[in-house]
Order: structure tokens, then C-alpha cells, then sequence
């Protein structure tokens, strides 16, 4: 008896790793505008159980089999500087991105967590780029201060979710990614 | 009928006393609550007036006027709280320059600027492995010891309320919380990668702070509680500098508690100059006061007043005289206390700026090429008072060659804070604090950030600079608090943050007031434009016209445009005291600021 539950317990546990390891594949993060803010969209997956990979400078060629691909908008000059990418190739960067993401039938979400302090001329240029784009978009308090992400969006059908906060992202997000399969 | 006359006479016996009482202390009451002070981003008020960076720390000024405090005992409340609500742009980790004009006629001035700590030598940077000082920025090593604690301690001494009534609203405010703005928010995204690797406490449940929410600081507000009982001496020889020794020990710091204990905040002269008849009180070297002043000199030969902010002419005018002066602060001004020569009265001398305005070509924009080889003037030949023709005439005689210019990369803190308060005492006071790059280190210790002005020092020894890296010397910034009087009265009080920015935001506003004779509202909203030598090109916001910026690049300026209104120019917090004694002040357009006033 005390073998079988051992067994059981131990099964449960692979399960679990095997889930763990599955997943991790499943999601895939990058930045559009190469400022931190896809780093903390990274820490709220995290807190969802869902294991993203991140990479800053994501390449069309390097999309494999996710399910997910999330762009994450924030223009920094500075962090344009550090990546040794212009603006312009940022864009060239993440439209074949998407594109490609497109093509191999994986769904692509926008998000913009950094509210009206993370709009400006550099973040409007990639938020007019990405968002009509995205197969859905999520948009934290104060980003869509001005109506630009609902101007975009309009007769499209493109959903767009709202959060309170970061932090609030956790509920939209639990909710794509469970209508996208990857949260079962 | 009489018994009941004699319970009205009874009534109206014991609650007129009791009235009369209450008025006063209804008063004071709704200072408690807030209600006594009126909190607007401009105001206008006879009763005295605070202009700072964020609303809830301009408030907690205006209720210490009302409370009948003075202007000082404003400022140092104003001080903390802006510790509290803008932990990113200073605190008591940080260091500061306060200047005031006194009802009783004095000019005062505290340098309250950190200093390298002992062990910050080129020996010790060597055996770090790194070649620049901004490689250490963000570590404790970047720390220099901080002057803000033992800068208030001296403002006390202009002040008339205990140390712990003024701490009070800050700890307040740490305790209970506020909500985060827009600025606050803006600006931990931007630092998120620092602050999620040196100061994970901070970030909202390892995120950023979105706008909205809340808040709370409990281990600041502990240590201000400390302060509030046992002095600002305990931050450098009680209990707050021994959590800082142990911290430094632990993390591989440069500061111990030696340093601290040495650490004075200087009582100090404040330096004066006029322009246009009007009398300006700037804090001197090393800080950006004297090239205010030596800028304005230079400008006074212009008439200004016929063109416009947005004149090509007074641009080309004003960032050819800008990049002057900066070129001149780059290689002459320093910490005078650890410096054998700086030659602060030639910089400010009107006779130096006569020949320094001849360097500059209307026709043309100077190379940047030749900026640091042949454009960097003498001013310690006007140290004496000499006339510009004595000078000149000697030196063509003596064919000297322009002196080269050692070529100081130093950093300039982009983040700082100031704030500009009045009573209706006449007192006035400008202040600006900092703790260099915001957020500092992005180390945090008790609930405050730790400067990184280290960071403004050279990192490797040049000959004959004024800031190599040398213990207990004082670093050059570009803070530049100030007061201008007209006809002996008050009539601004102005400064800002900006790093680099300071200086031409700083001097463009006092162009736009005194030669186009804008009110302080406009000068502030006014477009801006950096003239700095750091900068190869004119970096403007984007509301010039595109006439003038066509013009600028006819002359040979490079130009290089940022969105209308942007925080990299500074958010400077100003009042105006017009002839009838009224105040206005006016809180900063691109941070968010505000002006309160009791009511």
C-alpha cells in the first residue's frame, strides 16, 4: 500500500515536471521597443505558473513550436542604444516577427503595461505597428489614456483586455492563455 | 420667565468663552486635516506659497505655513516629504544647496553636497577591474557620503519649529501611503532592471509601480521616526550609521562610519551677480550658480527683449553663450575646499564675459570639434577685478595661447528635485536636492536610496581638474537653486532638476521673464532647449516652429527634437512675488509638480 502511494505520489510529481516542461515551451516573450517592461510580463507569467522565454531581440527564424508568441511594447531610446538596433530596425525586427508567428499559426498577443508614462513618439510608433497585428491586446490603466490602442482597434476584430495594474494582468492574461489552450 | 432668562444668560455666559476659543483652534485643526491649504499645478496666494515636484510634498509645506511656521521650517518638512513621495529623485541618502533670502536682511546659503568617503581613491577604483567611474555607479561603492540629513540640520538654525513637528507629515506619508503618479510610475519602469537587481523591496510584488497604486514606505517612515527623536546627528554618529558601516562591509561599500562622523554640512556665502538690474543669489562652486551668472553676463550684451523664445537669433545667441560657460565650468570649477584655484570671481566677472561674447560668430554655430581645444577662456585673469582691455591687450602682447582643456567627462545628475517656498514673513527660500542618476545606486538601505554621485568624478587623474576622485571632496554638479530680487525685494524664486539640462533651463527662464517678459506660468510652459557641451547638437522639444529650426541648421547647429513636454528638461518649481505682495506659484508642467498656499 505504502509503495503504491509512493508511486502515485511520484507520478503526480513527473506529471507535473512533464506539465512544467511542456509549458515552458509553450510561451514566448519579446519586447518591442527594448525597454524592461517585458521583464516584469516574464514575473506576472511566472506568478500564473506559466514559464515564459524571454528574449529581447527575437528573430522570425527563431520561432519554433509555441503556442504564444507575446510582444511586450515599451520604446527606450536607451535600451534601443544597448541592443545596437534603430527604431526602424526594431520594426523590421518585429513585424517579421509576427509575421512569421502568423504564418506557423501562433497566436500573438500585444501588451502595453507601462500606462500613459510609457507612451510617447517612440512606444505610439510600435504601438501603431503591433497592434493591428495582434490576435489580442492588453492594455494596463492610463495606456489607452487618449484612445489610440481603441482608435487602432476599431472595426477590428481585435479583442482588447484592460488590467488595473501590472500586477492586474494576472486575470486577462489567465484568461487568453486558458482560451488559447495553454492554461488547461 | 426669570428662570428661564437666567438659563439664557447661563448659556450665552459659558459658550461665548468657548466660541471665541474655538476659533482659533478650528483653525488649527483643519491645518491637521489639510483643509487650511489650497493645493492647485498654479496658485496665487498673499499668505505665503511652496512650488515643488510633487503636489502632496508642496502640500505638507503649505501646511506648515499655516501652522506658522516660516519659510525654512517649510523647507526642511518640504525636504523629508519629497524624500518620501519622490524616492527616486532624492531623500537622505542624497545632497543638496539651499539658498535663502531672509525676512531680517541676510543672504544665507548651506552647501549640504556629499563627499567622497575615505577609502573612494584611484588605488581602490583600480583594483575594482573597471575603467570608468559608471561602471560603480550602481553598486554601494557609488555612494558618496550623503549631506541632506546634516544639510537640514543647519537649515534648523533659520527655523522656529521642534525637528520632530517638521519630520512628522513625511513619516505620515511613509506610513500611511499615497497614490503613485504618473512620474513616479514612468520612472520605475525605467530603472525596473536596476531595481529588480539591487532593490527588490521596492517594486510592487517584484513589478513595477503602475499609476494608482499605492504606496507605503514603513521602513522609511522608521527611520525618519528615529530621526524625528534622536536628531539628524544619529544618521552620522548614531545607530543610522552603523546600519550604513554594516551595509557597506557587507556589500563590498567604500563608506564607513568615519566617514560619516566627519561629514559638515557649510554654512556658506552665497555668490551674487545682477543682470538687467535685476540682483541674483546663487549657490557658488561646485555647484552651477556661477555659470548661471557668467552665461548671463554674456547675454546682457544682446538686446534680448526685441526677439522672441522662439527668435533662431536669441537661440543661437543663448546656446553659443551656454556652451561657453559649460566649457568654462568643465575645467575651472570645483569643490574650493579641496581645490588650491578656482577662479569663481574671473568666471562671474562682467569684464571676462566681454571677452567671452566676442567668441561668438552670429553668422555661425561653433564646431563642436574645436569646443574643448580653443574655446575654453581664462577667467583667473579677472580674478582681481581686471578691465577686458588690460587683459586682452596683455595677452596679445604675450601671444599666450588659449589654454587646452583637460577634457573631464564628468556625469550630471538627470534625476534631482527642487522646490522654491515664501512666507508672508518674508522669508524665501530655493532648495535643490539629489541623489544623482534616479534612484541613485538603485541600492536601497532604511527606506532610502543611496546617491551615486561618485559618479562625477573623473576616472582617471588629469592634471590640475578639479574633480578627481579624492576623499572628502565634494563633486561638481549642475544644481543651481536661486533667488532674484528687484529693487532689494524678492521677485523669483527658481531652480530645477536636469542634469545637464539645469543651466539652459534655468537661463531661459529668466530670459523669458526678464528680456520677453512672460509670466512664470508661460516662461515655464515655454519650450526648452539644451546648451551644454556635453551635447554636440541643440536638443529642443518639438514646439519650435520648423522656420526656426530650418535657421539653426543654416547656422551649422545640429538639432535633435524630443516630444513637447519631456522631463530630460527639467521640471522646474517656481514662485513669482508680484509688487503687491501676491505669490504665484507654479509647479512643474513636465513632473507633475504643484503649488500650495495656505488658504
Amino acid at each position: 500500500m505504502r509503495k503504491k502511494i509512493m508511486k502515485l505520489i511520484l507520478t503526480c510529481a513527473m506529471v507535473a515536471l512533464f506539465a512544467e516542461a511542456t509549458l515552458a515551451a509553450e510561451v514566448i516573450l519579446t519586447s518591442f521597443g527594448q525597454s524592461p517592461d517585458v521583464m516584469m510580463v516574464k514575473v506576472v507569467l511566472r506568478k500564473i505558473k506559466i514559464k515564459g522565454q524571454l528574449e529581447k531581440l527575437l528573430y522570425a527564424k527563431d520561432l519554433g513550436d509555441e503556442k504564444v508568441l507575446v510582444t511586450v511594447i515599451g520604446g527606450s531610446s536607451k535600451g534601443l542604444g544597448e541592443a545596437g538596433i534603430d527604431k526602424d530596425e526594431e520594426i523590421e525586427r518585429v513585424n517579421e516577427l509576427i509575421t512569421e508567428a502568423r504564418k506557423k499559426g501562433i497566436k500573438v498577443l500585444v501588451m502595453h503595461i507601462g500606462g500613459k508614462g510609457r507612451r510617447g513618439k517612440l512606444s505610439d510608433l510600435f504601438i501603431r505597428e503591433a497592434v493591428p497585428m495582434a490576435d489580442k491586446v492588453v492594455v494596463v490603466k492610463g495606456g489607452d489614456h487618449d484612445g489610440l490602442f481603441s482608435t487602432i482597434l476599431e472595426g477590428k476584430n481585435i479583442e482588447m483586455l484592460s488590467a488595473k495594474s501590472v500586477r492586474g494582468t494576472t486575470e486577462p492574461l489567465q484568461k487568453i492563455l486558458t482560451e488559447w489552450g495553454v492554461i488547461k | 420667565m426669570k428662570r428661564n432668562l437666567f438659563v439664557v444668560v447661563m448659556i450665552v455666559c459659558f459658550t461665548l468663552p468657548l466660541h471665541m476659543a474655538c476659533t482659533p483652534q478650528s483653525a488649527s485643526m483643519k491645518a491637521k486635516s489639510g483643509e487650511a491649504v489650497a493645493v492647485a499645478p498654479s496658485l496665487s496666494s498673499k499668505n505665503g506659497m511652496v512650488a515643488a515636484a510633487h503636489p502632496l510634498a508642496a502640500k505638507v509645506g503649505a501646511e506648515i505655513l499655516a501652522k506658522g511656521g516660516n519659510a525654512v521650517d517649510a523647507a526642511i518638512a518640504v525636504s523629508f516629504a519629497l524624500g518620501v513621495v519622490e524616492p527616486y529623485a532624492s531623500g537622505l541618502g542624497g545632497e543638496g544647496y539651499m539658498v535663502a533670502s531672509l525676512a531680517d536682511g541676510r543672504d544665507v546659503a548651506i552647501d549640504f553636497r556629499s563627499t567622497a568617503p575615505a577609502m573612494a581613491t584611484y588605488e581602490n577604483f583600480a583594483k575594482t577591474g573597471q575603467k570608468y567611474l559608471s561602471k560603480i555607479k550602481f553598486s554601494a561603492k557609488g555612494y558618496c557620503v550623503a549631506g541632506v540629513p546634516a544639510g537640514v540640520g543647519k537649515a534648523l538654525q533659520y527655523a522656529t519649529m521642534p525637528l520632530k513637528d517638521l519630520v512628522a507629515p513625511a513619516i505620515k506619508l511613509a506610513e500611511e501611503g499615497f497614490e503613485v503618479n504618473e512620474t513616479f510610475s514612468k520612472l520605475t519602469f525605467d530603472k525596473y532592471e536596476k531595481l529588480a537587481e539591487n532593490a527588490p523591496d521596492f517594486l510592487n510584488d517584484g513589478m513595477a509601480w503602475s499609476a494608482g497604486d499605492k504606496f507605503r514606505n514603513p521602513a522609511l517612515a522608521k527611520t525618519l521616526r528615529i530621526i524625528a527623536e534622536k536628531g539628524v546627528d544619529v544618521f552620522y554618529n548614531g545607530e543610522l550609521a552603523d546600519n550604513l558601516d554594516q551595509f557597506m562591509q557587507k556589500n563590498d561599500g567604500w563608506t564607513r562610519k568615519a566617514d560619516m562622523q566627519s561629514y559638515k554640512a557649510l554654512d556658506i556665502a552665497p555668490v551674487k551677480g545682477t543682470y538687467r538690474g535685476y540682483e541674483l543669489i546663487v549657490p557658488g562652486s561646485p555647484v552651477g550658480g556661477p555659470r548661471i551668472l557668467a552665461t548671463l553676463n554674456i547675454l546682457e550684451h544682446f538686446n534680448m527683449a526685441v526677439m522672441n523664445w522662439d527668435d533662431p537669433l536669441a537661440i543661437h545667441i543663448m546656446q553659443e553663450a551656454m556652451i561657453l560657460t559649460a566649457l568654462d565650468q568643465r575645467r575651472w570649477v570645483g569643490d574650493p575646499l579641496t581645490n588650491p584655484f578656482i577662479p569663481e570671481k574671473g568666471y562671474i566677472s562682467k569684464d571676462y564675459a566681454r571677452q567671452r561674447l566676442m567668441r561668438i560668430d552670429l553668422n555661425q554655430a561653433a564646431d563642436p570639434k574645436i569646443w574643448k581645444t580653443e574655446r575654453v577662456g581664462e577667467p583667473g585673469a579677472y580674478e582681481q577685478g581686471e578691465n577686458y582691455i588690460d587683459v586682452m591687450l596683455a595677452a596679445a602682447k604675450a601671444k599666450k595661447e588659449a589654454a587646452a582643456l583637460d577634457g573631464p567627462q564628468t556625469q550630471v545628475p538627470p534625476s534631482t528635485t527642487h522646490f522654491s517656498i515664501v512666507d508672508d514673513k518674508g522669508n524665501a527660500v530655493s532648495w535643490t536636492q539629489t541623489i544623482s542618476s534616479f534612484f541613485g545606486t538603485s541600492v536601497m538601505l532604511d527606506g532610502y536610496f543611496l546617491n551615486n554621485e561618485i559618479g562625477n568624478f573623473k576616472s582617471k587623474p588629469v592634471k590640475d581638474s578639479p574633480i578627481n576622485l579624492e576623499p572628502g571632496r565634494r563633486p561638481r554638479t549642475t544644481i543651481a537653486p536661486l533667488i532674484i530680487r528687484e529693487d532689494g525685494k524678492v521677485r523669483w524664486i527658481i531652480g530645477s532638476p536636469g542634469g545637464g539640462r539645469i543651466g539652459s533651463t534655468v537661463i531661459e527662464i529668466l530670459v523669458n521673464l526678464i528680456d520677453f517678459n512672460m509670466d512664470i506660468e508661460q516662461a515655464i510652459k515655454t519650450p526648452k532647449f539644451a546648451g551644454y557641451d556635453s551635447y554636440k547638437e541643440i536638443r529642443l522639444e518639438d514646439r519650435y516652429p520648423e522656420k526656426t529650426i530650418s535657421f539653426l541648421e543654416m547656422l551649422g547647429h545640429k538639432v535633435k527634437k524630443y516630444s513637447y513636454p519631456d522631463l530630460y528638461f527639467g521640471g522646474p518649481n517656481v514662485i513669482a512675488v508680484s509688487e503687491d505682495g501676491t505669490f504665484k506659484g507654479v509647479g512643474s508642467i513636465r513632473r507633475l509638480g504643484g503649488a500650495a498656499a495656505p488658504n
